[in-house]
């Protein structure tokens, strides 16, 4: 049999593909130029060229549109990142452009900074991003204006997601106040989620409770120099059936949360208190572990990481061994009420202590009165971080 | 050792570590528990392997015990394409006229080994590299299937294409 000759344009899609993906950098001027070489290189090299878009300015919309045809086949289907970003976005602007908007089919992230949200509403959202949320998969949303109720507007259109990441208007400050990860939001195990809020300059974020019910595993990390009130139980409002694991860190010893209640989290096995060591943790540590209602519970971690050189010349008044004696006790009510007293049913209450050394560690814990009830209970694991 | 039979039905026996560098050939052998790997023909029996697979069976046996890709590290796999850097023998090997270089970029792609697959397509990124289109047309003897009016709309619709 005559077998047929090998040539550059017999070669399968998926090698010009492999071909293509091996140009240094992905060399865009290369690129064009294989666009040109005939149809099959067009189309492959496209493929590449129009995977990232920026529409940054209405000039940049408007040549988009003199340029690239409508078609939902054509190069709009190509767009996999789109990024979409100033104040010039309205509802009249795009709907002057509503075909070629809406012609963006294939779009899996996207990236939206300084956008006015609040100028939309609940016809306007689905209109224009209606059809990108059948697609997106990945949602970054920076320095939006937005209240609760258009973030909720918005997302619910957002019906693949997987991972959305918010940040709070940066412009009057070096740091973001409020930062929102989540990741992993379809799948069977929830995903996860980090909030960084810096509490004196960002609002709560509210709207999360009703994105991320399904979430198992949080971090929660809290700044405030003012001593402003932070109420965990409104991130994971009811239903946060699905939290299991919780890790809350106070990031400033200035930190002074109030109310930190978990009623909703009836399923919660591991809480983590991060950076502790700050004055008045003793009280909200116990207040936030008597708010806990979910039998599942079976592990605590008190992660005293209060700082070689506190430890070294303030631990005992910054930190005093007697003043965790009502952690102790919040601890030894949690293992009465779903323990039955005891811990042989795999519950464990791990205590890290920042030290310098052993010796630290045998005075923070066993040569003072700190965790007295639980180690009678032989529940206490002490680790030098 | 290991039988390897192509599919014009040539008979290889070759080293396991040597068969093993195709993970096609590797998987074979593992699912069914065999020393001898046929593998099916493709397109009614047109895709004919002996004579790219000589080329092939050289690689492997020079790369042999080398460690194999993982297939699960994107950031690997990415950063291997970044570079077009072939190796010194892997160069002199892949020196072939253009029918053999593409049939061992179908091989290396169809019996899975990675690393041949790269240096071939490393080979082809550096051919075109610099050329014009009209250049690499003449390299390949490929045909123009463009017409004036195309061609003028995707210079025009690439001018908007960004940096990937």
């Amino acid at each position: 049999m005559q077998r047929p000759r090998k040539s550059l344009d017999s070669l399968p899609a998926e090698l010009i593909d492999e071909v293509l993906s091996y140009f240094p950098d992905l060399d865009l001027v290369v690129l064009r130029r294989c666009s040109l070489i005939c149809r099959s290189w067009r189309f492959r090299s496209q493929l590449i060229l129009f995977k990232h878009v920026s529409l940054w300015n209405e000039s940049r919309l408007q040549s988009w549109c003199a340029t690239i045809p409508p078609s939902p086949t054509g190069i709009s289907s190509f767009v996999r990142t789109l990024e979409l970003g100033g104040r010039w976005i309205r509802p009249q602007i795009l709907e002057q452009h509503f075909i070629h908007f809406t012609s963006l089919r294939n779009v899996r992230m996207l990236d939206v900074h300084d956008v006015d949200f609040k100028q939309f509403n609940e016809i306007t959202f689905p209109r224009y991003f209606g059809q990108l949320g059948t697609s997106v998969q990945s949602l970054r949303l920076e320095s939006c204006r937005s209240s609760t109720d258009t973030y909720l507007e918005l997302l619910k259109h957002f019906t693949r997601l997987e991972d959305l990441f918010v940040s709070s208007d940066t412009s009057s400050a070096k740091d973001p106040g409020l930062v929102v990860e989540l990741k992993g939001m379809s799948g069977v195990n929830g995903g996860s989620c980090r909030v960084t809020v810096d509490l004196d300059t960002a609002a709560m974020p509210l709207w999360l409770s009703k994105v991320c019910w399904r979430i198992q595993e949080a971090d929660v990390i809290v700044t405030t120099k003012s001593g402003r009130s932070f109420a965990v139980d409104t991130l994971f409002a009811s239903p946060a059936h699905n939290l299991q694991r919780l890790r809350i860190e106070l990031t400033k010893p200035q930190s002074q949360p109030e109310t930190y209640t978990l009623t909703g989290c009836t399923n919660l096995e591991q809480i983590h208190f991060s950076t502790v060591a700050i004055r008045r943790a003793c009280d909200f540590i116990p207040l936030t572990l008597s708010t806990v209602d979910s039998s599942h519970l079976k592990r605590v971690v008190l992660d005293v990481t209060c700082g070689e050189v506190v430890c070294q010349r303030k631990f005992d008044a910054e930190v005093d061994f007697a003043s965790w004696q009502p952690v102790d006790q919040a601890l030894c009510a949690l293992a009465e009420k779903f323990g039955g007293g005891s811990f042989s049913g795999g519950e464990e209450f791990e205590v890290a202590v920042k030290v310098k050394g052993p010796k630290e560690v045998v005075r923070a814990v066993s040569g003072s009165k700190m965790f007295s009830g639980l180690r009678k209970k032989g529940a206490v694991a002490v680790s030098q971080v | 050792m290991v039988l390897l039979v192509t599919s014009d039905n040539k008979n290889f026996v070759v080293d396991r570590e040597v068969a093993d560098r195709s993970v096609f050939v590797k998987n074979t052998l593992e699912a069914r528990g065999l020393s001898i790997a046929t593998p099916p023909m493709l397109n009614g029996g047109c895709f004919e392997l002996t004579s790219p697979f000589l080329q092939v069976l050289e690689y492997c046996q020079h790369h042999r015990g080398e460690p194999l890709p993982t297939t699960d590290d994107a950031n690997a796999d990415e950063n291997r394409k970044r570079t077009t850097d072939i190796g010194e023998w892997d160069r002199k090997f892949i020196t072939v006229d253009h029918e053999m270089l593409f049939e061992i970029i179908l091989a290396a792609n169809y019996l899975d080994i990675k690393p041949l697959l790269d240096v071939g397509c490393k080979t082809i990124g550096n051919m075109v590299k610099g050329k014009s289109p009209e250049e690499v047309r003449k390299l390949f003897d490929i045909v123009n299937d463009f017409t004036p009016e195309e061609e003028a709309q995707i210079k025009k619709e690439n001018e908007w294409a960004e940096d990937p």
